[in-house]
């Protein structure tokens, strides 16, 4: 009796130090992060979030101005592409019961929806490398040239889609059904009575959007291919997103590997903003999702 | 207002024309699944029309020579795969049962808290954390003076430290919350009845959670999976803590090697200079996808033929 009640104690004692082990990581990352970044900020205080990068091994910080504006276009047009396209599929999905293409999304998203995220840069910059040599030949231009923003912001959006897709077409699923057969009863259209089951799951869409654009914020690798990097400021209006430009995430690993001093205490910058705004958006979608 | 209220009404009455425009959606989402698929096999294809089995059964990476062989950054990245899947099984596990079965009910939603964090903080943060500060500590806590006897079998780190066993622990980091959130979904899961049926025989705490582990086993099973997959595809991380070394002998775990995702990223500027790196580099992908397909079949598989039991 005493041996199996000590083999007891025993496991969970090794299940809570695997708990500690998984999480220790984490809670030192985030301290370590704040630590040398805020460190760094104050260093070059509000310089830091609109200067451009310092030359290489000098004495300077610098900042990390183009890459914060370069994330932000990076992630908005890619929502602006992502977010619309993804939600009407799933709601078509969800409402037209007898269509085969509603099913279809579905698997094919869940094909896509966990796989490497460099390959889905890589196909997009393989499209669109195909599309420019193409055009080439006929004297013509690639509308879309596979080093810009646009694309990258394509790649984003192909990330980011099945994320939202999956949420939002789980939370019309799960609409308990006297309410649907409450708003079908009502007469109206099917685009009407998807409107209004959209209000009642808005919740859990709105948590499935801050999601996606999480993902799509934190991303690195499909932006090698596509968006490429720059280290200056767009310049030009739209032009400019037809251009090379520059993301955080793309600064962080390219400076950090860099070797110089100065860009890797940057780096180190650029990594706790990137922190606190992914760190923010999952509170929100936590508060979002428990009240919900 | 007469007008909106009009308008409204036709809204709410032929909205069932406008709804079939909105399968334009899934046939966008169809068609660029599709379009990213096709290009990756053609591209791909190129490398294996020249080079054959050649591409994965060789090692080497040079574009001066245009010779491309990936069966270093292969092995790598199944190496790093296997030894990061042991360890984070081990952790997820572990860590499920203590919030499930030990923890009081206030800790309980904090620890999830975290790890379901962990699972979202952006994975070039833990690159640049691995790089700096876990690479240095496995150098220095597995020390030189243990390094250096076990050099002609294991092989030695790079400098900061960084290796294919660096890489394999930090992806152990980075994946144990997903399989972790998978193990720990279906354990609260389990039936009422079967826990108190469980109970009622007399069992210990611990002996209960083994049962309940064997009765969602299958869970457990698409936990690793899920893992694995994230572990094989993971580019950015790996990129920065595992060297970046051409490794053709990945067994030796200390030197420092590829895998093939962190090729694809570290090889990424100077592709489009030799003619057949494009090539080499699309068929790379073909493999990780490959390998991620048939990861995703078996969780197919494993999951739709019913989610507990027998």
């Amino acid at each position: 009796m005493g041996s199996r009640r000590l083999k007891s104690y025993a496991g969970l004692f090794l299940s809570t130090v695997l708990l500690i082990l998984g999480i220790a990581p984490l809670i030192h990352l985030i301290a370590v992060i704040s630590i040398n970044g805020i460190y760094v900020i104050t260093k070059n205080f509000p310089g830091f979030f609109f200067e451009e990068r310092p030359l290489p091994g000098s004495e300077e910080i610098g900042g990390v101005g183009p890459y914060i504006v370069g994330t932000l276009i990076l992630t908005a047009i890619a929502s602006l592409i992502g977010i619309p396209i993804s939600i009407l599929a799933a709601i078509y999905t969800t409402q037209s019961i007898r269509s085969r293409i509603g099913p279809l999304t579905s698997t094919f998203v869940r094909a896509i929806i966990e796989f490497p995220t460099i390959i889905i840069g890589l196909s997009v910059y393989g499209v669109l490398r195909s599309l420019d040599l193409a055009l080439q030949m006929i004297g013509a231009q690639s509308p879309i040239p596979r080093f810009s923003a646009l694309s990258g912001s394509i790649a984003l959006a192909i990330v980011m889609a099945p994320f939202i897709y999956s949420q939002v077409e789980v939370s019309l699923k799960g609409v308990p059904m006297h309410l649907k057969e409450a708003i079908y009863s009502l007469g109206g259209s099917k685009l009407a009575s998807s409107y209004i089951l959209l209000r009642y799951v808005k919740a859990s869409i709105l948590a499935g959007v801050a999601i996606g654009v999480g993902k799509a914020m934190g991303e690195t690798a499909p932006l090698l291919f596509t968006a490429f990097g720059s280290d200056h400021y767009p310049v030009g209006g739209f032009e400019a997103l037809l251009k090379p430009v520059g993301a955080l995430t793309l600064a962080i690993y390219n400076m950090a590997l860099s070797g110089y001093s100065n860009w890797v205490e940057a780096s180190w910058g650029a990594a706790f903003i990137l922190l606190s705004i992914s760190i923010a958006l999952f509170t929100v979608i936590r508060i979002i999702t428990r009240s919900g | 207002m007469d007008r909106l209220a009009v308008n409204r009404r036709s809204f709410f009455n032929n909205g069932d024309i406008l709804f079939r425009f909105i399968g334009i959606s899934n046939i966008a989402i169809i068609m660029t699944i599709f379009l990213v698929v096709f290009i990756l096999s053609s591209e791909g294809f190129k490398i294996f029309l020249r080079d054959g089995l050649n591409f994965i059964l060789t090692s080497s990476w040079s574009g001066v020579k245009e010779s491309y062989g990936i069966l270093f950054a292969l092995g790598g990245t199944l190496v790093t795969g296997l030894m990061a899947i042991l360890i984070a099984m081990a952790i997820s596990i572990g860590s499920s049962i203590a919030i499930v079965e030990v923890l009081p009910r206030r800790l309980k939603s904090v620890a999830g808290f975290f790890l379901d964090l962990a699972a979202s903080v952006p994975t070039v943060i833990y690159g640049l954390w691995g790089l700096f500060v876990l690479s240095p500590f496995v150098f220095t806590i597995v020390g030189p003076p243990i390094l250096e006897p076990i050099k002609s079998y294991l092989g030695y780190p790079g400098s900061l430290g960084t290796s294919l066993f660096t890489a394999s622990i930090l992806l152990a980091i980075m994946i144990s919350p997903f399989a972790a959130a998978i193990i720990r979904e279906a354990l609260i899961s389990v039936p009422r009845h079967i826990d108190e049926a469980l109970h009622s025989l007399g069992l210990t705490k611990f002996e209960v959670a083994m049962l309940k582990l064997r009765y969602i086993r299958r869970s457990v099973l698409v936990a690793s999976m899920v893992a694995y997959g994230r572990a094989v595809g993971e580019t950015i991380a790996v990129s920065m803590v595992v060297g970046n070394v051409m490794n053709p002998e990945f067994w030796k775990i200390l030197n420092p090697g590829y895998t093939i995702a962190s090729l694809i990223a570290d090889q990424y500027q100077n592709a489009e200079s030799y003619y057949y790196m494009v090539p080499a580099i699309f068929g790379a992908a073909l493999i990780l996808f490959a390998i991620g397909l048939l990861v995703n079949t078996v969780v197919a598989i494993i999951s739709r033929s019913g989610k507990y039991g027998e």
